[in-house]
């Protein structure tokens, strides 16, 4: 066990197993398969009624069924839709990991999550809220509304004791739980970390308190190209849902058992902008920071990285101010990185995002291949970047760098390399 | 070994409960035995933010919830802050732990939004963003379970490596223990780190009654909480009352935290976190990861189960819980069977409740107070029957070394290991 009395050698840690549920797919190989084919499934809303909300349109996830066995019908009372889709993806991640019973000692497993708020529907205010029958046995259900249910059940489903961790800043939250799963290894705490990110906040709710921040694209009849990143005409996020889940691995013990190594997770930073809960700092303070941690913490000098993908929400201050910030660290020559957001193809997936983008950024390394800038039409001189090609393109990448920016100021940034 | 400069101390708590405000007024409450048996008590739904907190700009975008929050964090700001020039805003952090959003801060918009709908369930958006605007244009902003981490970080000039918990009652400890792990590796100078939480509305109060945590009593009698008794529980007094507050801790290096010139309250020497990973509202009885859990976090600290001078239990007073703390703390202490051999076991829950997210972080500061003053004050004195004791006087210096215990009945806990400061 690692003392935790003197700063520790830090390890290497890699990627070992990728899942998800998103709205290209019920994988995570589906999921790239859409972002190869630059897919936006974006429609209107069909969970609930919502014709008459100001934007009634969201990329959500179709056809997705929680597989029989995986949790027990207690757990799945413990489960909220979002949730659900985390197990699935976890599932996946740990199938692909492939782990022998035994191989790892269950106190050396540790789970560290990003979930979102989700927030109940109608259906419960109207049975519980409105009549206030607060004690009524169906209470009992509010749990499900409750983050940490999700690392909980995880923790049983892959046998882990090393202690749960769920993290909640907005839209930074799975950015945040990498980058703390990754530490948690690098300086010996862990030796495995299942770590990802859920959230769906396609609910009355959530939807209409965006929309009243003015932060969502009201372009209802053209779904598919409202998410338009870093297009001079864009107006707001497009809603998304899922799940992405990571194993991260201690390098030696993977090496040890033999596992496929699928990328190394080699820089973390994270900052506070301190400046206002959903407007970024207009000098872009927090994520330049974030990003020059990171680049330090991997040893890396910035024209090393290849691509980086942006949190890009395709609202008017983030994009233009996330582009200054990352021209500030890299430049805006043609030595710079290229950029792309795919939230335009995922929509924004909230407390899932920074686990979505790097899962995509891991797999941009590995195929050799740039996701495409969908939704681009006529790029906005504001932002001061160079985006990526309007279909994938084959390039040489050795490093990647994925931002996460929440509401309230917390920024992330994670640097993943090649696996050669 | 650690310089001794570069150890890791408590320099300040801010607090606030139902019960009072401040780390020597709490002090006072659990030294004189001031049990609050009324309801209300725990209630801090007429809650006023300091006057240094009423920032318009602030206060329209956060809830009752985050109010407690910032009224802990403005106590730690006006006793502990260091100034602008003690350290670089970049190597200042914040942690915080806090509850999921879903209570009654939002419960108007949502009636709002039921209301803006038709039988079919499909909302009026605009008649809904109507009626909510009427009553607070920030109406999401509220819900945001990181209010506070934003705003703290303003409050304390911030900006390093932050982030927020939402796991239950162990948030703030594991806010604690992830923010020494920023300064023991360099990443930062000054944390504060924490947690709040608002559990005594009905929303959230009925879902802990209906999932069998809150004393059946139905009158919320503090006093009925007897952590530890099995006679008690068995004869309906198992559960815990649900309790408001906030409570945060100011950690940065001893030698800098000399210069300048804060007060020290304790040492952070270690701290360990761990799971059964059975799933929800699942523990293993015997207590076996909860006691390794104790035992991870002292071979961290290089401490020896001797060397521990007083526990402050987690104590909820939930009968399986408290069964599989008493389990897990006789299988650390085994082979200390002499009164005088194990150390004093405390709590505060029988006066401040069940604090959620806060818990645990308080009493972080209470710790050398409790050793200088000698024993536990009988409201915080575990019964007789647990075999522990609650005397120190004997063992102030050859058992300087504190164990402050989270659980939850989810099958997760944590320890922290402090030292006493000696005056």
């Amino acid at each position: 066990m690692q003392l935790d009395s003197l700063p520790p050698k830090k390890r290497r840690v890699v990627v070992t197993g990728i899942g998800a549920v998103s709205p290209l797919g019920t994988s995570m190989a589906e999921t790239w398969k859409g972002i190869l084919a630059g897919e936006s499934p974006a429609a209107s809303v069909t969970h609930f009624n919502a014709t008459k909300m100001p934007c009634n349109i969201a990329y959500e996830v179709a056809d997705f069924d929680l597989q029989p066995g995986l949790v027990s019908e207690r757990e799945l009372g413990f489960l909220n839709v979002a949730m659900r889709y985390g197990i699935k993806a976890v599932d996946e991640a740990m199938t692909q990991a492939a782990y022998a019973p035994g191989q790892v000692d269950p106190l050396r497993i540790a789970v560290c999550l990003g979930v979102g708020l989700c927030g109940p529907g109608l259906a419960w205010c109207e049975t519980i809220l409105i009549p206030k029958k607060y004690n009524d046995p169906a209470q009992a259900q509010h749990i499900r509304f409750n983050p940490e249910q999700l690392a909980s059940v995880v923790a049983r489903q892959v046998g882990a004791q090393g202690g749960n961790t769920t993290i909640h800043t907005a839209c930074a939250s799975s950015g945040q739980a990498l980058g703390e799963a990754y530490e948690m290894i690098a300086y010996g705490e862990a030796d495995v970390v299942v770590t990802g990110g859920a959230d769906s906040m396609i609910n009355p709710f959530s939807m209409a308190g965006f929309d009243l921040l003015g932060a969502m694209s009201r372009r209802n009849e053209v779904a598919q190209q409202a998410s338009r990143p870093f297009d001079s005409g864009r107006d707001g996020f497009v809603m998304g849902e899922g799940a992405c889940m990571l194993v991260f691995e201690d390098y030696e013990l993977a090496m040890a058992r033999g596992a496929e190594i699928l990328a190394e997770v080699c820089g973390y930073g994270v900052t506070e902008s301190t400046y206002r809960i959903t407007d970024l700092h207009p000098e872009g303070r927090g994520p330049v920071e974030a990003m020059q941690m990171a680049l330090a913490d991997a040893g890396l000098q910035a024209p090393m990285v290849g691509y980086i993908n942006a949190h890009g929400t395709s609202t008017q201050v983030n994009d233009r101010i996330e582009a200054l910030a990352i021209s500030k660290v890299f430049g805006s020559g043609p030595t710079a990185p290229l950029v792309s957001s795919t939230k335009s193809m995922t929509g924004h997936m909230i407390a899932a995002a920074g686990a979505m983008e790097l899962a995509i950024c891991i797999y941009s390394l590995r195929a050799q291949v740039l996701p495409p800038s969908i939704n681009l039409f006529i790029k906005d001189p504001a932002c001061p970047v160079q985006l990526t090609a309007a279909t994938a393109t084959p390039a040489a990448l050795d490093y990647a760098l994925s931002n996460s920016i929440g509401f309230g100021g917390s920024n992330t940034a994670l640097v993943v390399r090649r696996w050669q | 070994m650690i310089e001794r400069g570069d150890e890791l101390v408590i320099t300040g708590v801010g607090v606030a409960t139902s019960g009072a405000f401040g780390l020597s007024a709490h002090w006072d409450l659990l030294r004189d035995g001031v049990v609050k048996a009324d309801a209300d008590a725990y209630s801090m739904r007429t809650f006023k933010p300091a006057a240094h907190l009423k920032d318009p700009r602030v206060m329209k975008a956060v809830s009752a919830t985050d109010g407690i929050g910032l009224a802990a964090l403005g106590d730690l700001h006006r006793a502990n802050a260091p100034s602008a020039t003690d350290y670089p805003a970049a190597r200042c952090g914040i942690y915080t732990g806090s509850p999921g959003p879903v209570s009654s801060d939002i419960s108007p918009y949502l009636e709002a939004m039921l209301r803006a709908s038709d039988a079919q369930g499909n909302i009026d958006g605009g008649e809904f963003g109507r009626t909510a605007m009427a009553t607070r244009p920030t109406t999401l902003l509220a819900s945001l379970a990181n209010n506070v981490l934003c705003y703290g970080s303003m409050i304390f000039e911030a900006q390093g490596p932050n982030s927020n918990y939402i796991s239950g009652a162990l948030s703030g400890h594991i806010a604690v223990q992830n923010a020494a792990k920023r300064l023991r590796r360099q990443q930062l100078d000054y944390v504060v780190a924490g947690g709040f939480g608002l559990h005594t509305e009905a929303v959230d109060l009925g879902m802990h009654t209906c999932l069998g945590h809150v004393l059946a009593s139905g009158e919320q009698k503090l006093h009925t909480v007897m952590p530890y008794e099995e006679e008690l529980a068995a004869a309906g007094g198992d559960g815990c009352v649900m309790a408001d507050g906030g409570a945060f801790v100011g950690i940065e290096r001893r030698g800098a935290a000399v210069a300048r010139g804060a007060a020290i309250l304790a040492t952070y020497v270690a701290g360990a976190t761990l799971s059964d990973g059975l799933g929800p509202m699942r523990l293993d009885p015997d207590g076996v990861n909860y006691s390794r859990a104790i035992l991870q976090a002292l071979a961290a600290a290089q401490v020896r189960p001797a060397e521990v001078g007083l526990v402050l239990g987690n104590a909820s007073g939930i009968r399986d819980l408290d069964r599989c703390e008493l389990a897990a703390l006789r299988r650390v202490f085994t082979g200390l069977d002499s009164p005088h051999g194990r150390p004093a076991l405390g709590m505060t829950t029988r006066v401040l409740g069940n604090l959620m997210e806060a818990s645990g972080v308080l009493e972080l500061g209470l710790v050398s107070k409790l050793f200088a003053h000698g024993e536990l004050p009988a409201v915080m004195s575990a019964p007789a029957s647990t075999g522990f004791s609650n005397h120190m006087d004997a063992r102030q210096t050859d058992a300087p070394y504190a164990l402050v215990l989270k659980a939850s009945p989810w099958g997760e806990y944590s320890c922290i290991v402090l030292r006493r400061e000696l005056s």
